[in-house]
């Protein structure tokens, strides 16, 4: 029997928790150091990697070798590659031999967690909110290239509030917001909280948002002081080191008012200073942007900042005090704390982990810690199809999407809509399955997730009825089903019912890499 | 005497109504947030809110043991606040039905089975405008073709103008949930008509979404809309009932509307297409110049534009009338006028004596909305052909907009579209504010609030599986976001 095990697959760290024998989420350390989060880097030379801290030692004598996390999970929807020569994220030219992608990096980082305990086979994996259904697709994968068979997956920042409701000695109830800042991505979560009893409204969020885009206005801080001193700008080869040095100080700057480093650049070393106002006024914008989407998530949970009992924060970059400080102005009042901002979503994971495995498989204090656990998520995207339509303004006839499930539904949902062929003797249907964040109509504006065609019966009038069905399960799995009323033809969709790709050539380069 | 025929009328109309309720049409609930937005599915409407009342009715079979009680006493407080209470709500009521049947029923063709009045009147569905026509009274078909139909009665609305009484127009369609063979606007569907089916209340029983009710000229116009209860195979041909013995026509009824209608009609569209056209050239030759010069792929543009509108007349079509299709003589005749248009624009454009109001006007008066916002779309193309957007074609965008009246928050969704796939944005403190379409006279928070609405639309297609849309969408939020702290909202 294997362990309950929950995944926090972060931007900049990643880690594993597991059930204790009371029912309580344990944070398993690395065996490296010791440390409860390990850095979400791969450092990759040939056969042999290394993934960790001790990656990011590397970054000065050989940057393109790095791999890190923040970029492949932005990458994770798109079929694109990270090329050992270039060291850079690009769209796969079929030449190159030393490429991977998102998903065998992110294998190779789950591999690494995998070892810190024995006995791991199956595990919840958390994904940001706002992560497509092709990035989520991706990280299925990942998994099924680690050999860890995925429970379900979860929202970063509904893991977050599991485990915060779940915390004996920290009051959390009402209606709570999860502030999710991590390393590469941000989601913002409102949620009803009673008890142990946790109800998603609406999240929202940004995936190129995080602290490493802190990190990079600290280096154009760099850039700038050294320019002015030299007249010549920093070294772009050097962008990784430099990014290194800029974490560096944005460490320091959250707790003290100036920070110098020394820095290297073409005409020799400088010791730079940045104060703390230098280095908050060049991130405003970014703030600017959670506090967007802040009110967006409110709006649209009509709610106003009042009615908000709790904020919650998760991620390591909310330890950035310009961004608390942000956040309890817009809110009227200051965030939740004693709370590990690091671990809340691994932990959260694990309890989630618990509450999906088999309930034989636990022991009695660990069902009864989960007995009063609940969780009810929404539906983050507009799932709709693909219609022939009229445009309202100009009756010029149109491709549109047409949507069938709408965001914040309450997981589960099943919805039926009718549609109507277009022609005379129409013998096709085009089953397309749409995803869109906003309530989109334009084709242009919605992916295209799924697309087959359903053959209909030849010689019949225009205008006979087709049903529609989407389901979507608490898992997150989509089932779509196109039926022709008249003669019963139907086509089923399956989506994410388990990791389809092919991946048997992606595991056998991801199988012959041994992990130090 | 009188006082008990009433008293045995009322409780004879106490059960009618109760029997009503039960036996009005059968269809399965459909949340209304759940429908379409095609116009396929305000038909839908019509069933599922009749049915959705039916839900919510009140159980009378409760009540059986006391009704006689009840009716009397119903019967003496009503009787008693007539005398007291002039105005009462019943008589308002009483009014408003007695008015529209007496303004709307229309007078000829009658068949008088059941008591079905109707009216027609512009209605909100689904947040859809529409007209409707509105029915209240018995449906009493008695026919044996409805038996062998299994109860089932077909529906037929059909419009003509009667602005002239000796020339009615029937009212055309191209959208084909709303159109015949002909292409005449027109609705039909099937409902199940049970034995002393009745509409208890005005409820409605055809609807047409308003976009689609365009008569043939602008101003006051007086229209017919004329409803038909028939057998399944009754057939129509131009709108009006093809006799058939095998078919029947089971109820009929008529009701004028008078619209005021504030757009070009189609006989207008059709008279006015080709000042139309040839403004909305100009038009798309002051925006291929208004970065200072115009490109060949500019002018490819308008012409190939100029080329679909000639090549294929949608009236002409709806017409059947070819002989008004252009001949091959007066084909290249038409193409040198517009070549002559084209080039003289550009003179004037080069010389600075093209009036962009009077094109603004003439358009204003003799263009509908869906031709202007076509023309914005071309105006669109024309300014991300070079896959670039200058800051004075944004501009000239903007103020085109909304000097023809369009709806700014539409035009800035066809903006985006155009804007996702273009590369190059002009970058300047001027240009970051017009390519949001900021107004002279917008507010600080208005500008917040467009901000945050256009951050939020953006932030949408950073997930986008188009690159470029993406690329784009990325640049358009950092903008919103920098914007936002320009302001410090």
């Amino acid at each position: 029997m294997g362990k309950v095990i929950g995944i926090d697959l972060g931007t900049t760290f990643s880690a594993i928790a597991s059930l204790d024998d009371m029912g309580n989420p344990e944070v398993i350390p690395s065996i490296d150091d010791n440390r409860k989060i390990t850095a979400s880097a791969v450092y990759v030379n040939r056969n042999n990697v290394i993934v960790g801290d001790k990656a990011l030692d590397h970054l000065v004598s050989e940057p393109n070798r790095v791999i890190v996390q923040t970029q492949t999970k932005r990458e994770m929807e798109n079929d694109m590659v990270y090329s050992i020569a270039d060291g850079v994220w690009k769209q796969n030219n079929g030449y190159e031999t030393e490429i991977y992608s998102p998903a065998q990096i992110s294998a190779l980082i789950l591999k690494k967690l995998k070892d810190y305990t024995s006995d791991v086979k199956r595990a919840v994996i958390t994904v940001p909110a706002m992560f497509a259904e092709s990035a989520r697709q991706a990280t299925l994968d990942a998994a099924k290239l680690a050999d860890i068979e995925v429970i379900e997956l979860i929202n970063e920042p509904t893991a977050a509030v599991l485990h915060y409701a779940s915390l004996p000695g920290v009051e959390v109830g009402g209606r709570v917001m999860i502030y999710d800042l991590g390393g590469g991505t941000f989601d913002v979560t409102i949620a009803e909280v009673k008890n142990k009893k946790v109800d998603v409204i609406t999240s929202r969020g940004d995936k190129y948002l995080g602290g490493k885009d802190f990190d990079l206005e600290i280096t154009k801080l760099m850039n700038k002081k050294y320019k002015e001193k030299f007249n010549i700008e920093l070294d772009s080869k050097n962008s990784k080191e430099y990014m290194k040095k800029a974490e560096d100080i944005k460490k320091i700057l959250s707790v003290k008012d100036k920070a110098s480093i020394v820095v290297k650049g073409p005409k020799g070393e400088l010791n730079i200073e940045i104060t703390k106002n230098e280095f908050e006024e060049s991130i405003q914008t970014y703030i600017e942007k959670t506090k967007m989407l802040i009110e967006e998530a409110m709006e649209s949970a009509d709610m106003k900042p009042s009615r908000i009992n709790q904020v919650l924060l998760v991620g390591g970059s909310t330890r950035v005090p310009a961004v608390v400080e942000s956040l309890t102005k817009l809110m009227g009042k200051p965030p939740v704390k004693g709370v590990n901002v690091d671990e809340a979503v691994v932990c959260g994971a694990a309890i989630y982990a618990g509450l999906k495995t088999e309930h034989k498989s636990l022991n009695q204090k660990q069902k009864e810690a989960l007995s009063q656990v609940e969780l009810t998520d929404v539906c983050n995207f507009y799932m709709g199809t693909l219609i022939q339509n009229a445009d309202p303004r100009t009756g010029r006839k149109t491709v549109a999407n047409s949507i069938i499930i709408k965001r914040d539904a309450k997981l589960p949902v099943s919805v039926t809509q009718r549609y109507y062929t277009v022609f005379e003797n129409q013998v096709g249907l085009d089953c397309s399955v749409t995803q869109s964040e906003g309530a989109e109509d334009n084709r242009e504006f919605v992916n295209v997730i799924h697309e087959e065609v359903l053959s209909l019966p030849p010689n019949r009038p225009a205008k006979q009825p087709v049903d529609i069905t989407y389901s979507y399960d608490v898992s997150g799995k989509i089932h779509c089903l196109f039926t022709d009323v008249d003669s019963g033809n139907k086509h089923e969709i399956e989506l994410r019912a388990d990791s389809t790709k092919e991946l048997d050539e992606s595991k056998k380069v991801v199988d012959k890499i041994i992990i130090e | 005497m009188k006082i008990l025929i009433l008293i045995l009328a009322i409780f004879f109309c106490f059960n009618t109504t109760y029997s009503n309720e039960k036996t009005l049409p059968k269809t399965t609930y459909t949340s209304p947030s759940e429908l379409l937005s095609t116009p396929e599915e305000l038909k839908q409407l019509l069933n599922s809110t009749k049915d959705s009342k039916k839900k919510e009715g009140f159980n009378w079979s409760t009540l059986k043991p006391f009704i006689h009680l009840l009716v009397l006493a119903g019967f003496i407080s009503l009787y008693m606040s007539r005398k007291i209470k002039n105005n009462s709500d019943d008589e308002v009521t009483e009014k408003f039905v007695e008015k529209h049947n007496t303004t709307h029923q229309g007078s000829e063709g009658i068949m008088m089975s059941g008591t079905l009045d109707i009216y027609v009147d512009h209605h909100t569905a689904e947040k859809q405008n529409t007209i409707t026509v509105f029915g209240k009274g018995t449906v009493n078909i008695k026919s044996s073709k409805l038996k062998q139909d299994n109860s089932i009665a077909k529906i037929t609305c059909y419009i003509l103008d009667i602005t002239e009484k000796k020339n009615p127009i029937n009212l055309k369609c191209t959208d084909s949930n709303f159109n015949d063979k002909k292409y005449l606007l027109c609705s039909t569907r099937e409902m199940e008509i049970p034995e002393q089916a009745a509409y208890n209340e005005w409820s409605p029983i055809v609807l047409f979404p308003s976009q689609l009710v365009v008569p043939p000229k602008k101003g006051k116009r007086k229209l017919i809309f004329k409803i038909y209860f028939s057998s399944l195979n009754a057939k129509f041909e131009m709108g009006v009932y093809k006799q058939n013995k095998d078919s029947e026509i089971y109820i009929e009824r008529n009701s004028e509307f008078e619209i005021d209608y504030k757009e070009p009609g189609f006989l207008d569209t059709k008279e006015f297409a080709d000042d139309v056209n040839k403004n909305i050239i100009r038009l798309g030759m002051a925006l291929a110049n208004a970065d200072g010069h115009i490109k060949q792929e500019e002018v490819d543009i308008i012409k190939n534009w100029t080329k679909n509108q000639y090549g294929w007349n949608i009236f002409n079509f709806l017409n059947n009338n070819n002989s008004e299709s252009l001949s091959l003589e007066n084909e290249n005749e038409k193409k040198a006028e517009l070549s002559f248009l084209i080039n003289s624009t550009y003179d004037e454009l080069q010389d600075k004596r093209l009036s962009m109001s009077k094109i603004i006007e003439e358009l204003n008066e003799k263009a509908t909305s869906a031709q202007k916002y076509e023309s914005m779309k071309l105006l669109l193309e024309i300014a991300g052909s070079d896959d670039k957007l200058g800051i004075a074609e944004d501009t000239l965008l903007n103020k085109t907009a909304k000097a023809l009246h369009l709806d700014l928050k539409h035009f800035q969704d066809m903006k985006s579209l155009a804007i996702a796939n273009i590369s190059d944005i002009e970058h300047s403190e001027t240009m970051d504010e017009t390519v949001f379409n900021f107004a002279e006279d917008m507010s600080k928070s208005d500008k917040c609030k467009r901000l945050k609405e256009e951050y939020s639309k953006w932030n949408r297609q950073t997930n986008n599986s188009n690159e470029g849309i993406r690329g784009r969408a990325k640049k358009m939020v950092d903008l919103a976001a920098s914007l936002r702290k320009k302001y410090d909202c």
